[in-house]
């Protein structure tokens, strides 16, 4: 017999706008021990099948059907009994550990309530255990960690907290819900490589649901993929990847960026390496003031952005990738003139920014445009669609009347893929897809010759991912555009850019051409990085071995001496503490490494 | 663009905006549509109502000096010590009490809104150098400030509208300028800036419009708060000129003749509850409907 066995489940939501059938007749059975992954976009109700389940529905919701643990219908208990079983024998683990966490009490608090909700037992004995299981997660000096407070740790460890609390009472299911979703790609590693761990050692079911398809083949034994409530297709984790049955399934697998693989380049124009740059950064500091500790504390600064050069020649695609805290984003915005530079210079078309007047500066952004991270954040709700798209125009061409500007809004939104209509529409009329579009048509508006995109696929399902970056190569092409392309995914990355400059802790890394950079990554942190990134191929990602690189990004307050990657370099030397290494040209590309040489010439790493 | 849509070539499809949203809302929630109503009926009661009236408010009936309600002698609502109309007297004096609400609460919106969205946008130095003027006006002592401003210039209900006004704006100045600094650096707002759009039309366009709401839900609550101020004024005596009248003078005259002649008090400080009742429903009913985590 299955340990859970769900049939005919359906969940429905009453909404304003009608009612919402967000997950329809699904059945599915999970063995014990056995790791069930759960694939799909947003809104396929992957989530709400287990909240259903361990009757957290939220007020609007109603399931129907049943859901047999061990032979108990779940739907069916009261609450009573259902709060005996949710913690001890389903325990589940959310996307955002920082919010699963209370943060006025300690992390010890919490724990011995989780295990004193559900079994009478000393203080002493539960802090025993919870200590135990603070080991078993690897997270180290646990008896220390238990006084501190949610905050005081960091992403990694928090979410390594959060999967502690849940094995507590070993329960038969662990229900995983986007557990490495909120988390850089290296500190996903870890944990993934901690639950294939746990995997072994607990007799635990799990249930991972996840967008990506890549944690899914390093870790399922068997895949659900759902779509819009239904279930599409289920399988053993090889057959599903290596033959899939339905069209959806086949489509998502296509959508997924590849790490390893990518469409050819497209050239560079030919006046691209003679031209004059479009944007000429030198050595861009960006610090922030933060208060010291103590009511006297000296101000401290926060370095964002330490040192960074940045060139882009025109119809050039620059990606830059980094980790969250990279000080990516903040360059962007130094060269947006968002954030004032602490020192250094951006010139943009051959104009230095800090000295320009206001109305030089204007007319400089008119042809420097941006689209920004979340697609819907990035619209005023208050103004329709058609005013968006138009202020661009109101500002830069204030001599267009109404017509002119209509003409053009309409011609722009047709040109990003909507039909024009859209006018007197409102952004959260929109999905996220197509919001993204809008911000691009704001952008494109007015013709300009770069665009900063920050992030500008992330928030976004695969399938739309693909569409957007589908969108940038076409408008790219057709005007010529030069793109500084922003984004922690080094796959999405890899299909867009020419060159490629990797950051860490506000410092570059390693520059390269696309193909160099992905075939031979000459930074140790290139590396890992790359090694980090889960492939959704499962045989490949089981057989490969990786560098997970130890313990997350230092705080950019006081970043180390020396290489500000050598406190998780697994090749660091006595010399990377004493002197900062600075970027020097190796082959085609420039890498900031004292050992860069050394490195390539004693192993080369299997490229990934 | 309303302009441009006149011109129109493509078939436009209607957007829903937010406060459509908000208003879909708001017609749902029974308490704020009733509060709503009684508002509107009060507000043209007493515009309208004194006009019709069988006396003027400050006309003495000497035959009938303190007598109750009755039907038969045309005062509804009984006579005061003097015998004036205390019906006519309490639409006159809600005509006082709802105007200094609304007034004073315009003033308040117009300062507080300009003042705390420029104060927030621009921050920095600007910022501190405006927001410790606040500070400084927030420690004048309100009775103070007020009793001055009688021995100055006499007592006035212009003077009332400043005194409260000037006082009350500080309050909306601190919550629009804290709006502010939380709307300023969200994406739509950089997005702007990106584009090099000027700092008064992105305060104009962008940061207003998305603070009217909480805005929205001050100023439904602030009415209510003035009248009473106003009535707290009047009954400390510091408020309208006799014969002129308002709500919180009424019941204050009533209070002291409270054990001969109820109805003095009873007619004034029900309309003044009822209104000061609706308001308050009518901003809990706002604040639910503008709620954007509700959405």
């Amino acid at each position: 017999m299955p340990l859970l066995e769900v049939e005919n489940l359906n969940v429905r939501f009453a909404t304003p706008d009608g009612e919402v059938h967000a997950v329809k007749d699904l059945s599915f059975a999970l063995e014990q021990g056995e790791t069930l992954g759960i694939v799909g976009e947003s809104g396929s109700g992957k989530s709400q099948t287990f909240m259903s389940i361990i009757g957290l529905l939220a007020s609007n919701g109603r399931a129907s059907g049943t859901a047999r643990l061990a032979g108990r219908d779940l739907l069916a208990m009261p609450a009573k009994e259902l709060r005996t079983v949710r913690g001890r024998r389903v325990a589940m683990i959310f996307q955002d550990p920082m919010t699963s966490l209370n943060p006025y009490l300690t992390i010890e608090a919490q724990m011995v309530a989780a295990i004193r909700a559900h079994e009478r037992v000393s203080r002493t004995a539960a802090r025993a255990r919870c200590i135990e299981l603070l080991n078993a997660v690897a997270i180290p000096e646990p008896a220390v960690r238990l006084r501190r407070y949610p905050h005081e740790l960091s992403g990694g460890l928090r979410q390594r907290v959060m999967i502690a609390t849940s094995l507590l009472l070993e329960p038969e299911v662990l229900v995983a819900d986007e557990p490495t979703t909120a988390l850089d790609v290296t500190v996903q590693a870890q944990i993934l490589e901690l639950l294939r761990d746990l995997k072994g050692r607990f007799n635990t079911a799990i249930v991972l649901i996840t967008h990506d398809l890549g944690v899914v083949a390093g870790l399922a034994d068997r895949v659900l993929v759902m779509h819009r409530g239904e279930l599409k297709e289920q399988g053993a984790v090889r057959d599903v990847f290596y033959k899939p049955q339905h069209d959806y399934t086949r489509m998502l697998l296509a959508a997924v960026p590849r790490l390893d693989s990518a469409p050819p380049a497209a050239p560079l124009p030919e006046q691209a390496a003679t031209a004059a740059p479009l944007i000429d950064a030198e050595t861009v500091r960006v610090h922030f003031p933060v208060p010291g500790a103590g009511w006297f504390g000296k101000r401290e600064k926060l370095r964002a952005v330490d040192g960074v050069d940045l060139k882009l020649a025109p119809g050039e695609t620059l990606g830059v990738v980094g980790e969250s805290g990279s000080g990516k984003s903040t360059l962007a915005r130094a060269i947006l003139k968002l954030v004032p530079t602490t020192a250094g210079s951006v010139a943009v078309l051959g104009r230095d920014l800090a000295a320009l007047s206001p109305a030089g500066l204007r007319a400089i952004k008119r042809d420097l445009q941006v689209v920004f991270q979340d697609p819907l954040a990035a619209l005023n709700p208050r103004m329709t669609v058609g005013d968006i798209v138009s202020e661009p125009l109101w500002t830069h061409r204030p001599e267009l009347d109404a017509g002119a500007v209509r003409a053009a809004v309409v011609d722009v939104l047709r040109r990003v893929g909507l039909t024009g209509r859209e006018l007197n529409r409102y952004p959260h009329e929109f999905s996220g897809g197509q919001c993204q579009r809008i911000g691009i048509a704001r952008a494109l508006v007015l013709k300009p010759k770069v665009i900063v995109c920050d992030e500008p696929v992330s928030a976004l399902d695969v399938s739309i991912q693909r569409e957007i970056v589908h969108l940038l190569l076409e408008l790219r092409r057709e005007f010529g555009l030069a793109l500084v392309f922003i984004a922690h995914d080094l796959a999405v990355v890899r299909q867009l850019s020419h060159r490629v400059m990797v950051m860490y802790l506000g410092r570059v890394m390693e520059v390269a051409g696309r193909d160099e950079l992905y075939s031979q990554p000459r930074h140790p942190y290139t590396q890992a990085l790359m090694s980090a990134v889960p492939l959704p191929d499962p045989d490949a990602e089981r057989a490969r071995g990786r560098t997970v690189l130890r313990g997350e990004l230092p705080s950019p307050i006081h970043p180390p001496s020396g290489c500000r990657f050598r406190t998780r370099c697994p090749h660091a030397i006595e010399r990377c503490a004493a002197e900062m290494p600075v970027l020097k040209p190796f082959g085609s590309t420039l890498v900031a490494c004292h050992r860069a040489e050394e490195l390539a010439a004693s192993s080369q790493p299997p490229p990934p | 663009m309303s302009a441009a849509a006149a011109t129109q070539a493509v078939p436009e499809v209607a957007g829903r905006s937010l406060w459509a949203d908000a208003w879909r809302k708001l017609k749902g929630n029974r308490a704020a549509v009733v509060s709503a109503w009684i508002i509107g009926a009060m507000a043209i009661l007493v515009v309208v109502g004194p006009w019709f009236a069988a006396y003027a408010f400050d006309f003495t009936d000497f035959a009938n000096t303190s007598i109750a309600p009755s039907w038969s002698t045309g005062h509804f609502f009984g006579t005061d010590t003097l015998g004036r109309d205390i019906f006519v007297r309490t639409l006159i004096g809600g005509r006082i009490s709802l105007m200094v609400g609304i007034v004073a609460t315009a003033v308040s919106l117009l300062i507080g809104v300009t003042y705390g969205a420029v104060a927030g946008y621009f921050g920095g130095r600007v910022d501190t150098l405006m927001m410790r003027i606040v500070d400084i006006l927030y420690a004048l002592p309100f009775m103070f400030f007020v009793i001055l401003l009688m021995v100055f210039f006499g007592r006035s209900i212009v003077l009332i509208f400043v005194a409260i006004g000037a006082i009350n704006w500080l309050d909306m100045a601190r919550i629009v300028r804290g709006q502010t600094l939380s709307l300023k650096h969200r994406e739509f707002v950089e997005a702007a800036q990106a584009q090099g759009v000027e700092a008064a039309a992105i305060i104009r366009r962008h940061i207003v419009p998305n603070l009217l709401g909480v805005v929205a839900v001050y100023v439904t609550l602030t009415i209510p708060q003035v009248i009473l101020v106003e009535s707290f004024l009047s009954f400390l005596g510091l408020g309208v000129q006799e014969p002129m009248t308002s709500w919180g003078a009424l019941v204050n005259d009533g209070s002291r003749e409270l054990e001969s002649a109820p109805w003095m008090l009873i007619f004034p400080a029900t309309f003044l509850a009822t209104t000061l009742f609706c308001f308050n429903f009518l901003g809990d009913g706002m604040r639910d409907a503008l709620d954007p985590k509700d959405r």
